[in-house]
């Protein structure tokens, strides 16, 4: 034995490891909260809709103030707000009334800080001019005008809206064409059902929530087993058949047909697709139908754009909560 | 057969301590890098997200 040193008994050895460990741990722990950003993660609610929507057959509903971490954005921390939606806080006293914003991904907005979106810019245009009016951000990534329908069917029974804006960035042909059709607008009765999660979720939830790193494990994990879909992202216009190029789908048209006979005058259609073509039959067809519908082509612009092809960066944004105020303003003007 | 490595028969106890720190730290950090580095290559896709 050398000079000076003693021989560590086997089971203090175990002790001395685990103790090691634990601080290798914690200090990673620290670096990956402290140093990289990265949140810990909220349980959020899950609640079922419909099984025919697919990957988004259940609801997730974020927890109040949970923070996401995004790449596109630059590697941002989103944070939801009060309800657990994109957007500024919402205030939902007695004197409030809503308005519903509907979308995918360029609505939800991830990829900004939290009051940047344009949901929220939005919301400070309609304080100064109409008080009481609360914008809530329904925007979901890899939600079309269907997947909306039902979104909205579940949080109209939180908060009544007074209006309803669908905005869409494209025009959803491959999505809506992916559902049984023509499409049902039944609601079954296991909708709006909370969805129970296994035990062993339930321990991996409770890691990631008082861990970053544990998060950051198990998102890194799932990307993993998810690696074929990044591969294949939401259809773009020009994975569509070049016969549909052209023209509104039947679904498209018989969700839109749905949104009027249930909200009527109060809804209200926004596109911001590239598509100028497809706005004049959708302006068209809203027409006939007696659907406000507002255009904006000036939003694909790519100075609009997250290195010019992603989605709504800061400018975007801002560009779509005055476009959203403007329209809102013009077709449902102050009493 | 030892139950964890023999790596330091003659090491005090904050040698120990030490080594086995350095030890788990770097895997640790490994297995966090490569996790990091999966989020960040796919999230490149402004389609894909990090977050599920």
């Amino acid at each position: 034995m050398v000079q000076g040193m003693t021989r560590v008994r086997p089971g203090m050895r175990i002790l001395i490891a685990l103790a090691g460990a634990c601080t290798a741990l914690a200090v990673t722990e620290l670096i990956v909260t402290d140093i990289v950003g990265y949140p810990h993660h909220i349980v959020p609610r899950t609640i079922h809709l419909d099984d025919e929507l697919g990957r988004l057959s259940d609801l997730t509903w974020e927890a109040p103030r949970s923070r996401v971490w995004n790449v596109e954005g630059g590697g941002i921390v989103h944070e939801y707000n009060n309800l657990g939606l994109s957007g500024c806080d919402v205030r939902t006293g007695d004197s409030s009334r809503y308005v519903f914003v509907l979308g995918d991904s360029y609505v939800e907005a991830q990829q900004v800080h939290a009051g940047e979106e344009a949901t929220s810019v939005f919301q400070r245009l309609l304080d100064s001019a109409r008080a009481g009016m609360q914008v809530i951000n329904l925007g979901l990534r890899h939600s079309d005008p269907y997947a909306s329908w039902y979104r909205m069917k579940f949080f109209e029974r939180q908060f009544a809206p007074s209006c309803v804006i669908l905005v869409m960035e494209q025009f959803y042909a491959n999505w809506l064409n992916g559902y049984a059709q023509p499409l049902s607008f039944h609601l079954t009765p296991s909708f709006g059902t909370a969805v129970e999660r296994s035990a062993f979720h339930d321990v991996v939830a409770t890691l990631r929530m008082h861990s970053s790193l544990c998060n950051m494990l198990v998102e890194g994990y799932y990307t993993h087993e998810f690696a074929g879909f990044p591969a294949n992202p939401p259809p773009r216009m020009t994975d569509e058949p070049v016969a549909d190029r052209d023209s509104l789908t039947d679904a498209l048209r018989s969700c839109l047909r749905q949104y009027h006979d249930e909200l009527g005058s109060r809804f209200l259609v926004v596109s911001i697709a590239r598509e100028p073509a497809r706005d004049s039959l959708l302006t068209a067809f809203c027409r006939e139908l007696g659907v406000a519908c507002e255009t904006d082509i000036a939003i694909a612009s790519p100075s609009e754009h997250i290195a010019g092809k992603g989605h709504l960066n800061l400018q975007g944004n801002n560009h779509l909560g005055r476009f959203l105020y403007a329209a809102f303003a013009r077709h449902f003007p102050a009493r | 057969m030892p139950l964890l490595p023999d790596i330091s028969r003659h090491a005090s106890p904050a040698g120990l301590f030490l080594r086995y720190f350095v030890i788990a730290l770097l895997i640790a950090i490994a297995l966090a890098s490569g996790a990091f580095l999966r989020i960040l290559t796919t999230g490149t896709n402004p389609f894909f997200y990090a977050t599920f």
